[in-house]
C-alpha cells in the first residue's frame, strides 16, 4: 500500500487561504540568486563583446575583438593550454590518491575510523590560503622536506619545489582531494559488501573484483569527483599565485589581473568566458568519455 | 574481513595500507606543519625548530592589520551567517513542502552559487557593482557576495533534514489536533533544528575562509583575514602567518566542536 | 447505532510515471457500528489505506460522503475530526518524551496540566508502561514504541480509533501477543475502530466484522466466520485462507439448500443458500481441514457417505501441529488437505477422501473465465 503511495503523487489539493503567501518564503533567496548571481553572469557575457578602450573600462558598441584576442593571441593560449594540462593531471593524481582511501575507509571496521574520516573533512576547514602556506613550509629551499632529505645526505643542493608546476600541482590535490574522496566514499559505501564477497566465493581474485566489481559500481562516484576535481583546478586562484609565483600562469590570476589591475574589462570578461567555456566542454567531453568507459554502469 | 590470504595477497595488503596511510600524512602534513611553525621559537621557519614559544602569537596581538582582518572576518562571517541561514531555510521550506512543478530547476538555481566558480563569480560581481554604482568602497557588496555563496550550504542541509523528516509525524499530530501552523511548528521546527545549525555552521566556516570574493570584493581599507595573511605571505615568511593561521583554525574548529556538542554535526554531503 | 458511515466514496490519483488517472477508491459503501472492529484487508494497493486517509482526513475523496454519527465530515480538517491514528512507523515525535508524546493530543485541547497529568498516567497504565514516561522513543523497543502510540492515540478519547498496520513492522512473536492486546483494549473502552491490514490472520482474530478489498472495490464485507466459510468469490477465498477449487456444473437441488454439482470427480454435493446463477457453471470451495482422508474405503455400504472419491498421495509435509498431504484426483486435479499424521498415508498411497456438503462453499464462475 505504502508503494503505491509513493509510486503516485498527491494531487489532492492541499490549498488553503494561507496558501496565497507561501511563496514569500522562496522570494529572498530567489532575489539573491538572480539579482546578485543572473543578472552579473549576464552582464560579463555582455560586456565580454563590448569595444574595449583606453581611458574607461570600456567604449560604446559591440565586437567580437576581445574573444579574437583572446583565441589568437599565443600567449594567452598556451596559458589556457597549461591551465587544463595541470587540471587534466591534478584530476588523475587525485583519482589515483582517492580511490584507495575512500575503499579503505567505505570497508573499514577499526574504531578509528571516525577519526579517518575527521582527517579527510579537516582539510575543508582550513581556508586555502593556509594550506598552500604549510605547503610553503614544507617545500621551500630551507623548508622540512629539503632540510631532511639534506640532512640524510640525499641531495646536496636543495630541490626546486616552490614557483613551479611541481609545486602547483602538488598544492592543488592536496586542496581538492576531499572533493574526489568524499563522492568515492559515498558510491563505494553504496555497493553492497555481499557482492564482492559473492565473487570471491566464486572464485575471482581480489584484483578481479575490485575491476569488474567495485570499479564500475563506483562510476557515479568517478563521474562527480573527477568533475567537481576538475571544475575547480580549471578555475583555482589561491594556488598558481602562492605556489606558482608569477612563473606558473594560469587563467584565473590573468582574468583577474586583466580586469583588476589592468582595467581591461572586456578582454579580460571574455578571457573568462574563453575559460568557462573550455572547461564546459571538457566536462561534456569527459561524460561522453566516462560512458562509454563505464558502458553500464552509469 | 580477515579471510584467509595467499603470500602475493599479504604483500598486496602491506602496500595498499602504506598507501593509504601516506595519504593521510598528505592530507594533514601541511595543516600540522602551519600549527607546528607557529610554536616555533626561533625567527625563521626552520627545522628544526629552535625550541617552543609563543611569541608569535603576541606578535599576531599586537599587530594592527591582522587583528583589524580578524574582527573584519568574523563580523562578515557573523552577519553572513545569519543572512544566510535566514534565507537558506525559508527556501528550504518552501523547496521541500510546497514545489510541485519545476523542482529541479529550482534546486538547480539555489545551488548554484556553489557549483559555479567562485572566482567567475567574484569577477562577475565586481563589474556588476562597478556597473550598477554600488561599486567596493564600502563592504556591503562583498557582504553580499558572502551570503550569496554561503547560502546553498544552508539551504542543501536543511532541506536535506526536512527531507528526513517523516510526513507522518506531521499527520500524527494533525490527527490529535494540532492545525498545521501548531504542527509545524510544533513538530517540524524543532526537529530542524539540526539542519539549521549545521547549514549555519557551514556557511560561518565557508564565509570565515572565503578567498576570491573577498580578494576582488574588498574595501579599500578593509580585508578581511585571508586576503591580509595572502598579502602578508607575498613578501614576509616569518612565523607570524603561522600564528594568524593557527588562530584562524581555531576559530573554525570552535564553532564545528560547538555545533557538535549542541546538536551534532550530520553527515556531511556535497 | 451507525458511528461511521462511508457512502459512495470515490479517489483517484494521477501516476506522475504514466501520466493516467488511477482509481484507488472506486466506489465504497460502508456502515460501521459503534463500537464495531472492522478490518480493511488487502493486498498492496487495494485501496484499504487511502480508504482510511480519507477517514482520518489526509486525503479528500473526489465524491462521495463520510459521515460520524450521521455529521458528513469530508470537509472538516483531520485536527477536527476527533479520532485517533496510530501509524505503521509509530510516527513518535523523537524530540518528546514518551509523556509528552502522549499529553501532546491534551495539549492541543487545552486539558488543564494536573487533569493531563492524571490521564496521561492512566492510558500508560492501561498500555503497561507506567514507569516509561520519562523516556525518549529511542530508547525503547518496538513493542513499547507500538503501545506508546496506541496511547497516544487514547489518550484523547477519540471517536473513532484507526489503526494502519500498525503489526507490521514487528516481529512475529509480539504480533501475536499485540493482536490480543489490542483487541482486548478495544473491547474494555468499546470504542470504534477501523484496522488496516494485510495480513488475514490479524484480521480474523481481532475483527468483529471484515472488509476484504480488491482493486479499489469492496469484495465482501462480513463476520470473519462467514469470510471464511462463504467467500464471496474466488479471490477472497484465495487471499484468506487455503483453498480447493473445484470446478462444476449444479444439476440439480437436493431439499432446500443442498446443490449437485457434476465435477471431475463425480457428482457433489454442496449446501448454499444463495446458489450462484450463472449459465450453472459453478466452483466448489474446500478448505484443506475440510477434506477428511482415509488409508481404505469405509466399511459401509456405498452411496452412505457424500462426496467420497479416492485420490493418490503425491505429498506429505508435516508441519507440527498438522500435516499437509497433495492428492491426486482420477481427473488429474491435486487437492490440498490439512489432516492428521497417519503413518500408513505415504506418498504412491491410494486414499479415500470426503468431505460433508455443509462445509463446502460455492461460488461463481464469470463467463468467458477459464473453468
Amino acid at each position: 500500500m505504502n508503494q503505491a503511495i509513493g509510486r503516485i503523487v498527491l494531487t489532492a489539493p492541499r490549498r488553503r487561504a494561507a496558501g496565497r503567501w507561501r511563496w514569500l518564503l522562496i522570494l529572498p533567496a530567489l532575489l539573491l540568486v538572480l539579482l546578485f548571481l543572473g543578472v552579473p553572469y549576464l552582464n560579463i557575457v555582455v560586456m565580454s563583446f563590448r569595444t574595449p578602450s583606453t581611458g574607461a573600462p570600456y567604449a560604446p558598441g559591440f565586437t567580437v575583438a576581445s574573444y579574437a584576442k583572446a583565441l589568437s593571441d599565443p600567449l594567452y593560449l598556451g596559458i589556457l593550454w597549461r591551465t587544463l594540462r595541470i587540471s587534466v593531471l591534478v584530476t588523475a593524481l587525485c583519482l589515483l590518491i582517492a580511490y584507495p582511501v575512500s575503499y579503505h575507509l567505505a570497508r573499514t571496521r577499526s574504531r578509528f575510523r571516525g577519526l579517518l574520516f575527521a582527517c579527510i573533512l579537516s582539510p575543508l576547514l582550513v581556508g586555502v590560503v593556509i594550506r598552500c602556506y604549510g605547503w610553503i613550509i614544507l617545500l621551500a629551499n630551507n623548508g622540512l622536506v629539503n632540510v631532511t632529505l639534506r640532512q640524510w645526505g640525499l641531495i646536496r643542493r636543495p630541490l626546486p619545489m616552490l614557483n613551479n608546476e611541481f609545486g602547483v600541482t602538488l598544492g592543488l590535490v592536496h586542496i581538492y582531494l576531499p572533493f574526489m574522496i568524499l563522492p568515492l566514499l559515498g558510491a563505494i559505501q553504496g555497493i553492497n559488501p555481499s557482492l564482492e564477497e559473492a565473487a570471491r566465493s566464486l572464485g575471482a581474485s581480489r584484483i578481479w573484483v575490485m575491476r569488474h566489481v567495485v570499479w564500475p559500481l563506483s562510476a557515479p562516484g568517478v563521474q562527480s569527483g573527477t568533475v567537481l576535481v576538475f571544475v575547480l583546478s580549471v578555475s583555482s586562484y589561491v594556488t598558481p599565485v602562492v605556489l606558482g609565483g608569477s612563473r606558473v600562469q594560469m587563467m584565473a590570476p590573468i582574468v583577474v589581473q586583466q580586469l583588476d589591475e589592468a582595467f581591461l574589462w572586456p578582454f579580460g570578461t571574455a578571457l573568462a568566458i574563453v575559460l568557462a567555456i573550455t572547461g564546459g566542454l571538457s566536462v561534456v567531453a569527459w561524460f561522453r568519455i566516462t560512458q562509454r568507459l563505464f558502458k553500464g554502469a552509469l | 574481513m580477515r579471510t584467509a590470504t595467499t603470500a602475493p595477497e599479504r604483500v598486496g595488503h602491506a602496500v595498499f595500507v602504506t598507501f593509504v596511510t601516506l595519504a593521510y600524512v598528505f592530507l594533514m602534513a601541511p595543516i600540522v606543519v602551519v600549527v607546528l611553525a607557529s610554536l616555533n621559537a626561533g625567527n625563521y621557519l626552520k627545522f628544526p625548530p629552535e625550541g617552543l614559544s609563543l611569541r608569535w602569537y603576541a606578535t599576531f596581538f599586537h599587530s594592527a592589520p591582522f587583528l583589524n582582518a580578524m574582527a573584519v572576518s568574523l563580523r562578515v562571517a557573523v552577519i553572513a551567517t545569519i543572512l544566510s541561514t535566514i534565507i537558506g531555510t525559508l527556501a528550504a521550506v518552501y523547496y521541500t513542502r510546497f514545489t510541485t512543478w519545476g523542482r529541479q530547476t529550482l534546486r538547480m538555481v539555489m545551488i548554484a552559487p556553489m557549483l559555479l566558480p567562485e572566482v567567475l563569480t567574484a569577477i562577475a560581481l565586481l563589474l556588476y557593482y562597478y556597473v550598477i554604482g554600488l561599486g567596493t568602497q564600502t563592504l556591503i557588496g562583498l557582504q553580499i557576495g558572502h551570503v550569496l555563496v554561503t547560502m546553498p550550504y544552508v539551504f542543501l542541509n536543511v532541506t536535506a533534514n526536512l527531507g528526513n523528516l517523516d510526513p507522518a509525524l506531521e499527520e500524527a499530530a494533525r490527527s490529535l489536533g494540532a492545525s498545521p501552523a501548531a504542527a509545524f511548528s510544533r513538530i517540524s521546527l524543532p526537529l530542524m533544528k539540526q539542519g539549521v545549525v549545521n547549514g549555519a555552521m557551514f556557511a560561518f566556516i565557508i564565509s570565515f575562509d572565503l578567498f576570491s570574493i573577498s580578494l576582488l570584493l574588498k574595501g579599500v581599507d578593509t580585508v578581511t583575514l585571508p586576503i591580509q595573511l595572502f598579502d602578508y605571505l607575498q613578501w614576509n615568511f616569518d612565523p607570524t602567518a603561522a600564528a594568524v593561521s593557527t588562530m584562524s583554525i581555531l576559530v573554525t574548529l570552535t564553532v564545528v566542536l560547538l555545533t557538535d556538542r549542541f546538536v551534532g554535526l550530520r553527515t556531511v554531503r556535497f | 447505532m451507525t458511528a461511521l458511515a462511508i457512502e459512495g466514496l470515490r479517489k483517484t490519483f494521477r501516476d506522475a510515471q504514466k501520466g493516467r488517472h488511477v482509481h484507488a477508491i472506486d466506489t465504497i459503501d460502508l456502515h460501521i457500528q459503534s463500537g464495531e472492529f472492522v478490518s480493511l484487508l488487502g493486498p498492496s494497493g487495494c485501496g484499504k489505506t487511502t480508504t482510511l486517509r480519507c477517514i482520518a482526513g489526509f486525503e479528500t475523496p473526489d465524491d462521495g460522503a463520510i459521515r460520524f454519527d450521521g455529521t458528513d465530515v469530508v470537509h472538516t480538517p483531520p485536527e477536527r475530526r476527533d479520532i485517533g491514528l496510530v501509524f505503521q512507523n509509530y510516527a513518535l515525535f523523537p524530540h518528546m518524551t514518551v509523556a509528552e508524546n502522549v499529553g501532546f493530543g491534551l495539549q492541543m485541547r487545552k486539558v488543564k496540566k494536573a487533569d493531563a497529568r492524571q490521564r496521561i498516567a492512566a492510558v500508560l497504565d492501561m498500555v503497561q508502561l507506567s514507569d516509561m514516561g520519562g523516556r525518549y522513543p529511542r530508547q525503547l523497543s518496538g513493542g513499547q514504541q507500538q503501545r506508546v502510540a496506541l496511547a497516544r492515540a487514547l489518550v484523547i478519547e477519540p471517536r473513532i480509533l484507526l489503526l494502519d498496520e500498525p503489526l507490521a513492522n514487528l516481529d512475529a512473536r509480539l504480533r501475536d501477543e499485540m493482536r490480543f492486546f489490542i483487541r482486548s483494549l478495544q473491547q474494555r473502552l468499546g470504542i470504534t475502530t477501523i484496522y488496516v491490514t494485510h495480513d488475514q490472520a490479524e484480521a480474523m482474530v481481532m475483527s468483529d466484522r471484515i472488509v476484504v478489498m480488491f482493486g479499489g472495490l469492496v469484495s465482501q464485507f462480513d463476520t470473519p466466520e462467514t469470510i471464511y466459510g462463504r467467500p464471496a468469490s474466488r479471490q477472497v477465498a484465495d487471499f484468506v485462507g487455503l483453498s480447493n477449487f473445484i470446478p462444476g456444473r449444479i444439476t440439480g437441488r437436493e431439499g432446500g439448500t443442498r446443490l449437485l454439482v457434476e465435477t471431475g470427480l463425480g457428482v457433489l454435493k454442496c449446501d448454499c443458500k444463495r446458489p450462484p446463477v450463472t449459465h450453472g457453471r459453478a466452483m466448489i470451495v474446500l478448505r484443506p481441514e475440510v477434506i477428511s482422508i482415509a488409508p481404505a474405503p469405509p466399511d459401509v455400504p456405498p452411496g452412505t457417505i457424500d462426496n467420497l472419491f479416492p485420490a493418490e498421495v503425491r505429498e506429505r509435509h508435516y508441519l507440527g501441529h498438522a500435516t499437509d498431504y497433495r492428492v491426486a484426483c482420477r481427473d488429474g486435479s491435486v487437492l490440498q488437505v490439512l489432516g492428521g499424521a497417519m503413518d500408513e498415508v505415504v506418498p504412491g498411497r491410494e486414499v479415500w477422501c470426503s468431505f460433508p456438503p455443509d462445509r463446502s462453499w460455492l461460488i461463481p464462475v464469470l463467463p468467458g473465465a477459464a473453468p
